[in-house]
């Protein structure tokens, strides 16, 4: 579902700071933000704009993509 | 939960496109400005990801491109509630000092290398209003240029009530929505921005937050400003566009803009049985003609542009991307190539929202973009004369400009702490249940009730199905429990969600015609009738009822030098 974050993540925290729903959390900061409310995300683009790297990719579900 | 007491003259709810250019103008005008969002305005609202479409008139010596002809185009788009004189007020005195402005902070409507405007004209314009420009970066550059201007900036903060003094606005209840402090802000004048209402019906895909707007604004202004003893209008009115299938996003403007066709399983081009202007129709005929292919077994429908040129192509694929960031990404995921085959397109969810671009929804404001509730101002798409984003930077502008000359002329009041404490419990209670109902149980009963009977075909019968159905679901709201601060947001959403479908419910039922269809189509007073129904549904909650009255508007035959 909805953003997933690579290995190419730096830990910088961006989307996790402006996701405009609140997608994300971030509960150890040594570790990538977690996309803890997949659901809810509008896949609105904003969190791989603020990405400083390729950390960002988008999977649509099904639900999208086939019907 | 700590509570954080602050004081500012100016207090601006919802810092998105509207609120930030509000935000602007009130710090420009020397008042101590707050502006509260539940995300973080760098990226929050509908345009985080960008937007590509400006609608205005240049004044290029074509008859069509002035003032006198635009506000013509608007009388005749919003006909019937649209008021002409706030129009010319609030956006057209505005719109020079907005696209200076837009210039000005580095997001500028005219292409940066050649100076020149790209214009399209559709959705029924005499010519070319639409300017296509890079709006990717317009909200992070708005949100740069509040800060620079000192304005105390209260991200992820969600307002959650008025305080309010007799019929005066004199202050906000809100709450951080991940560490669950609360703000109690004191203020002179308060502009909301918080945009239309989604989330409200339910959607083509069954998924609620794959909407065509941004599906994190639930009409909580609308919500309090009722709740206050401000007036609504032209709530009876919803929304829809047409998307790509499986994906609710914009892109309508871009594909009609530069000449694609819609066609039906047939492969017949349908439109032009619909309205004369074919495809370049106002968008709900597109939505009308399309539902009916649909209804009457003509579908799948798709939109066409194989006809277009390769620059054409070229400038619209890149122009969907600038209005929705991840359209390229979806349409490769479908694995298609809009230059190669038809984009199969479907009816978008319905929404809570002005019914045309040139007309809104919501908080009823005067000419100086003021409610019924003395200092509380409203602009963007929550007023019910502003809509989409011409008029949120014009507008959104206006309202901060009249908000602050208020402020500066009045004093602040003392709260009343019973209020204050209603307040307070009323936003703790979903944490405080030990068990209860999730949020989205309750909304998805709402969504279903609305789709189902408040939607693109209504009835007397229908309307007051949903009445009592959504009389009936309201009480669930005292039953959901919150697990963190993230769901105590989303609960504060439904209850929020209810009211609007309360009271669409409401206004639409009284309005006994039908406009705009099918934004308000009653199938059983399936005329539009100008001798009774030219004005607006104005709506009020008194001992917490919901109330309609009609208030006439008078047009005039042409747009003279009267509004000018
Ligand atoms: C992807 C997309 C592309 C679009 N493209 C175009 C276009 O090209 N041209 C055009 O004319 N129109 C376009 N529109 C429509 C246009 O973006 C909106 O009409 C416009 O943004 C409305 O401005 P607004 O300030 O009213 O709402 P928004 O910009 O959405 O701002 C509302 C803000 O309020 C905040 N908020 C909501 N509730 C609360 C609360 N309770 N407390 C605190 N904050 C709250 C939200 O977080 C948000 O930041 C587009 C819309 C979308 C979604
Ligand atoms: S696409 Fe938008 S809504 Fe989805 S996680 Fe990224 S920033 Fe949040
Ligand atoms: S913005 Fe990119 S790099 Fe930063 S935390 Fe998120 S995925 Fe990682």
């Amino acid at each position: 579902m909805p953003p997933l974050i690579s290995d190419q993540c730096i830990r910088c925290g961006n989307c996790y700071d402006i996701c405009p729903g609140d997608v994300f959390d971030w509960p150890d900061r040594k570790k990538k933000p977690v996309v803890y409310y997949p659901i809810e995300c509008w896949h609105c683009g904003a969190c791989r704009l603020e990405c400083p790297v390729q950390g960002i990719e988008y999977h649509f579900p099904l639900g999208m993509t086939h019907v | 939960m700590k509570t954080h007491h602050l004081k500012a003259d100016v207090v601006i709810m919802g810092g998105g496109l509207a609120g930030l250019n509000a935000a602007i103008a009130a710090a420009e005008r020397g008042t101590k400005v707050a502006v509260l969002d539940k995300g973080k305005i760098e990226r929050s609202g509908n345009i985080a990801g960008g937007v590509d479409h400006f609608m205005a008139y240049l004044e290029t010596g074509d008859p069509w491109d002035t003032r006198e002809a635009y506000l013509q185009f608007v009388q005749e788009e919003g006909y019937g509630i649209v008021n002409v004189e706030i129009h010319n007020r609030v956006f057209c005195d505005e719109l020079r000092n907005a696209i200076s402005r837009l210039g000005r902070i580095g997001s500028p409507l005219s292409d940066p290398k050649t100076g020149q405007y790209y214009r399209t004209a559709s959705m029924g314009q005499p010519g070319p209003y639409w300017i296509n420009f890079n709006g990717k970066n317009l909200k992070p550059n708005l949100a740069k240029e509040v800060r620079r201007l000192g304005c105390k900036v209260l991200d992820r903060v969600m307002a959650t009530r008025f305080l309010v003094s007799g019929e005066k606005l004199i202050g906000v209840l809100g709450f951080h929505i991940r560490t669950g402090d609360i703000y109690l802000i004191e203020c002179k004048a308060l502009v909301a921005a918080t945009g239309n209402t989604n989330r409200l019906y339910e959607t083509p895909t069954r998924m609620p937050f794959n909407t065509w707007l941004c599906p994190y604004n639930t009409g909580e202004a609308q919500r309090l400003a009722l709740e206050a003893g401000a007036t609504l209008a032209n709530m009876e009115f919803l929304r829809m566009t047409i998307v790509p299938k499986g994906f609710s996003a914009p892109g309508l403007n871009a594909f009609t803009g530069m000449g694609s066709y819609f066609i039906n399983g047939l492969g017949e081009r349908y439109m032009s049985t619909y309205h004369e202007k074919a495809e370049k129709a106002p968008r709900n005929w597109l939505v009308w003609g399309t539902l009916n292919e649909l209804r009457e077994g003509r579908g799948p429908v798709f939109i066409d542009s194989r006809h277009l040129p390769p620059d054409q192509i070229t400038h619209l694929k890149k122009t969907l991307g600038l209005d929705k960031e991840t359209m390229d990404d979806f349409l490769k995921a479908r694995t298609i190539d809009i230059a190669k085959e038809p984009l199969e397109v479907m009816v978008s969810e319905a929404m809570q929202t002005g019914p045309i671009e040139v007309v809104g929804s919501g908080i009823h404001i005067d000419r100086n973009c003021m409610s019924t509730i003395e200092g509380l101002f409203a602009g963007g798409d929550c007023a019910d004369q502003m809509k989409v984003v011409h008029m949120a930077v014009a507008g959104g502008y206006s309202a901060g400009k009249f908000a602050a000359e208020y402020a500066l002329k009045n004093k602040f009041k003392d709260l009343d702490q019973g209020q204050v404490r209603e307040g307070k419990a009323r936003i703790v209670a979903p944490l405080k249940r030990t068990k209860g109902l999730h949020y989205q149980e309750v909304e998805d009963v709402l969504r279903h009730i609305m789709a189902e009977n408040v939607g693109a075909f209504r009835t007397k019968v229908s309307l007051e199905t949903a009445q009592d159905k959504i009389k009936a679901l309201a009480p669930y709201l005292e039953e959901i429990k919150a697990n963190n601060f993230h769901e105590l947001m989303r609960s504060i959403e439904t209850a929020s969600l209810i009211k609007v479908g309360e009271i669409m419910t409401h206004a639409a039922l009284f309005r006994k015609e039908s406009r705009f269809i099918p934004y308000h189509y009653r199938e059983d007073f399936p005329e539009t009738d100008n001798t009774n129904w030219c004005g607006q549904v104005l709506v009020n909650q008194i001992d917490g009822r919901i109330t309609t009255e009609f208030t006439p508007i008078q047009y005039k035959q042409q747009v003279k030098g009267d509004y000018l």
